[in-house]
């Protein structure tokens, strides 16, 4: 189940990595953003659902609960990612990011993807460290960590 | 505060409260009790906030706030009280005594309690207007998951937990051997786990089960339901225009093929459009009222097919060029001709209704203007039709990718007819000269007021025709605040001076409210008239079916085309529409076949001169009040002119009883060679 959690992770890693790409080829693109930005909101939906996933086997397979709370903040921050744009949409009359407010409110969309970045390398990292710890490596663990020997 | 800023508030609060149940289940995990009993505090003071704020939608309709009302805020409270009454005195006693650890009960009702709030906000951005009891029971079994989840998380990773939930740690016990009650414990947790597992799964099951069910396929708006009476049936194919010009006037033949073309613009630019007869906009159509009309379509080389839909003109069904409905898509190869009489005079266009969302983006429109006849009417000096397109992100005026000059004799009478034929929303704005809004969508304002320093926000879609007399100095017409493209007229005696630094910044001018402009007039109905049938259009977004497929729809009564019913009216009736938005984006609504008069917007009465409009923007958190008599049989496509948001599912028809068409389906999904779906 770790080495699944592990595995789920990297993916989720790079799908992560993959949104910046897409993000970048749609705003190049000269199509209406519903057209250019197609893959991105696609991917962004399934990178939602994903982290969603990976949260569940976290918690299926007793991961830290650091690593739960990580997994689960990246499934939010995804959905804040969707209402970023929706909010700043509503600010404009036209329907788009194009009234100054809006585009303010935006920018918020590129600062948010990188602490989701930031957030999916991190998970992905512990998550690798700890592949090989089992049931039996519990309580070394435990002792490795002196917060939680003392508590 | 309008009612589309109340709704940005109330997801804000929701989001705040999500994050504060959260925080608090989290800061309590990490045995900070004092903090975990401060933000446990903000969490309830914000749950109060989103009280208000659903309120105060409440308030403004129904529509707005019947799922927060009926279940989000019931899950949030009822999770939120226990979560106090758990939480609260085992928190305050940890304050007192830190040497206890956390209780995993609280912890599971403090996350539940974010669970319970999540549920709800995902429940208004996935499903929306109407609540279903799919829906409540979907979202209430998720929430029984994620707790039990937790739950387990909770109690088995850190340890075992004493007879009222404190959590002993993992190193006090892992050496003895497990005490007694432990085993007990265990016992009691599973089943625990067992039966609430058993209970979400049967709750999440009946709610997917429900989501099948099937639903109603025509809505009678209140009014007698169908006929069955066959025999009565008329086709749309049988709908078709007159074959004679009125007396004393002409045919206007037309022959239009649609061709990719490479179309070069004013400045240079090139772009690959799709065209009627390789020009963009398409060859103008214009006759005198009464003439016949009388278009040939082709279809070279769109492998998607391509129709004529004559926009806001109230052809017989039969021309009205929807694919599907009224006719299959013409194919490459193919042909078809339509044929109607210029009765009704005004600025319309036309376009292709087959994968709009695409073709007519790249350029399958055109303009068709229908001018009295001289006898009836003087002519302007100077009379421009100008649709507005977006090419490759630059915004094409007239067909002119830059600022496109005209001279105007001074003193002489200037039309401009504008034409939106994008999918969002034009300001424009008439610099230099008083003016007035002489007709909307074609047809005649009464008595318009002369105004100046006014925006004019045109909905996708829409016509506006701008009257004036050309003073002896430029007149600018500025298009989204843009000064390199637009129009420019200098009086005839003047030279080609730069007249761009004159151009005053019209950014900040206020907008034309239509429904307070111009003088009333007598109306065949009004609000007060006796309706024969009312429906109710609440867009919004959502998952839906769109085409058989599972998509983030753009929804109407939470459904995508082609699941939405049909609305169906008897030839005659008199038809109240209430079109309510509850989405953050507007929707410019277009309904063929006949214009609809605005009765209201917002519950504030039109009080300007009568206003029939076949295009009219519904921004968010609008409701619009608007009618029409039944007099144009047939079956007509009902949906946003966003083309976009229509190809995502905001589409129905309307459906007089008696009418049927031989196209249904067999022309949109099925038939080989024709797999995209009209619109």
């Amino acid at each position: 189940m770790r080495r699944v959690f592990a595995g789920l992770a990297t993916v989720l890693a790079l799908a992560v990595v993959a949104q910046f790409y897409f993000a970048a080829t749609g705003a190049f693109d000269t199509a209406p953003n519903d057209e250019a930005f197609a893959v991105h909101r696609s991917l962004g939906y399934g990178i939602m659902l994903f982290a969603l996933l990976i949260t569940i086997v976290a918690a299926l397979a007793r991961m830290p609960g650091r690593l739960i709370g990580m997994s689960g903040l990246i499934a939010g921050l995804a959905v804040l990612q969707g209402l970023i744009r929706a909010l700043a949409d509503a600010f404009g009359d036209s329907g788009d990011t194009s009234t100054t407010t809006g585009q303010f409110v935006f920018g918020l969309h590129a600062v948010n993807a990188l602490i989701i970045m930031t957030l999916a390398g991190t998970v992905a990292r512990q998550a690798r460290t700890r592949q090989g710890v089992g049931i039996a490596g519990e309580t070394s663990e435990a002792a490795a960590d002196p917060a939680r020997r003392l508590s | 505060m309008t009612t589309g800023q109340v709704m940005i508030l109330d997801h804000a609060v929701a989001l705040l409260g999500v994050a504060a149940w959260f925080a608090t289940g989290t800061v309590a995990a990490t045995r900070r009790a004092g903090l975990a009993l401060g933000v446990l505090a903000a969490a309830v003071l914000v749950t109060l906030g989103r009280v208000a704020t659903v309120a105060t939608l409440a308030g403004r309709g129904w529509w707005y706030a019947q799922e927060k009302v009926l279940l989000g805020l019931p899950m949030l409270g009822v999770a939120g009280m226990a979560a106090v009454l758990i939480a609260g005195p085992r928190l305050l006693s940890a304050s007192r005594a830190p040497t206890d650890g956390p209780s995993a009960i609280s912890i599971v009702s403090l996350l539940s309690t974010g669970y319970a709030a999540l549920a709800g906000l995902l429940v208004t951005f996935v499903a929306g207007y109407p609540l279903t009891w799919s829906t409540a029971l979907i979202a209430g079994s998720l929430v029984i998951v994620a707790a039990l989840l937790t739950w387990h998380v909770v109690t088995r990773s850190v340890g075992a937990t004493t007879h009222d939930g404190v959590i002993i740690a993992a190193g006090h016990t892992s050496g003895a051997a497990l005490p007694s009650p432990g085993a007990s414990q265990l016992s009691r947790r599973k089943f625990i786990g067992l039966t609430g597992g058993a209970v979400a799964a049967g709750t999440g099951a009946t709610g997917v089960g429900l989501l099948f069910a099937p639903a109603e396929s025509v809505a009678t708006g209140g009014g007698s339901g169908g006929t069955n009476a066959t025999s009565r049936a008329v086709s749309v194919v049988d709908l078709r225009g007159a074959s004679t010009p009125a007396p004393g006037r002409v045919r206007r033949r037309y022959e239009l093929t649609a061709r990719k073309a490479d179309v070069m613009l004013a400045s240079g630019h090139e772009i690959e459009a799709w065209t009627y007869d390789g020009r963009v906009p398409g060859p103008p159509i214009t006759a005198t009222q009464g003439d016949l009309i009388e278009v040939t379509l082709r279809n070279a080389d769109i492998d998607g097919g391509v129709t004529l839909h004559w926009h806001g003109y109230d052809v017989p069904c039969g021309e009205d060029g929807a694919p599907g409905v009224t006719q299959h898509a013409v194919q490459p190869g193919e042909r078809f001709d339509y044929r109607f009489r210029a009765d009704q005079v005004g600025t319309y266009w036309y376009h292709t209704h087959q994968a709009s969302h695409i073709g007519v983006r790249r350029g399958l429109f055109g303009t068709l203007v229908v001018t009295p006849h001289p006898d009836d009417a003087a002519a302007e000096g100077l009379d421009l039709t100008l649709p507005v397109h977006t090419f490759d992100g630059k915004v094409v005026f007239g067909g002119h990718d830059e600022v496109a000059e005209y001279a105007a004799p001074v003193g002489n009478g200037v039309r401009l007819r504008l034409i939106n034929t994008d999918s969002v929303p034009h300001r424009f704005a008439l610099a230099g000269t008083p003016l007035r809004v002489a007709a909307v969508d074609g047809r005649d304002l009464n008595e318009p007021d002369e105004i100046s320093e006014t925006a004019l926000s045109l909905p996708a879609g829409g016509r506006y025709d701008l009257v004036f007399v050309m003073p002896d100095a430029p007149v600018a017409l500025v298009v989204d605040n843009d000064h390199t493209s637009g129009l420019r007229l200098r009086p005839d005696d003047a030279g080609t001076a730069d007249d761009n630094a004159l151009v005053a910044d019209t950014s900040g001018w206020p907008e034309l409210d239509l429904l307070r402009y111009g003088t009333p007039a007598p109306v065949p109905f009004d609000r007060s008239s006796d309706f024969d049938r009312h429906f109710t259009l609440v867009l919004d977004r959502g998952v839906a079916m769109v085409d058989g497929r599972p998509a983030y729809a753009h929804t109407v009564n939470g459904r995508g085309h082609p699941s939405i019913p049909d609305q169906l009216v008897t030839e005659g009736d008199l038809v109240r529409v209430t079109v309510v938005n509850r989405s953050m984006e507007t929707h410019p609504w277009h309904l063929h076949g006949q214009p609809v008069l605005i009765l209201s917007r917002d519950g504030t009465r039109s009080s300007g001169s009568p206003l029939w409009m076949d295009t009219f923007d519904v921004r968010p958190g609008q409701v619009w009040e608007v009618a029409f008599e039944a007099t144009n049989p047939g079956i007509w496509m009902n949906h946003c002119h966003n083309l976009p948001h229509a190809h995502q599912g905001m589409m129905l028809r309307l459906r007089y009883d008696g009418v049927t068409t031989p196209f249904d389906g067999s022309g949109t999904l099925n038939g080989a060679n024709r797999t995209s779906h009209g619109h």
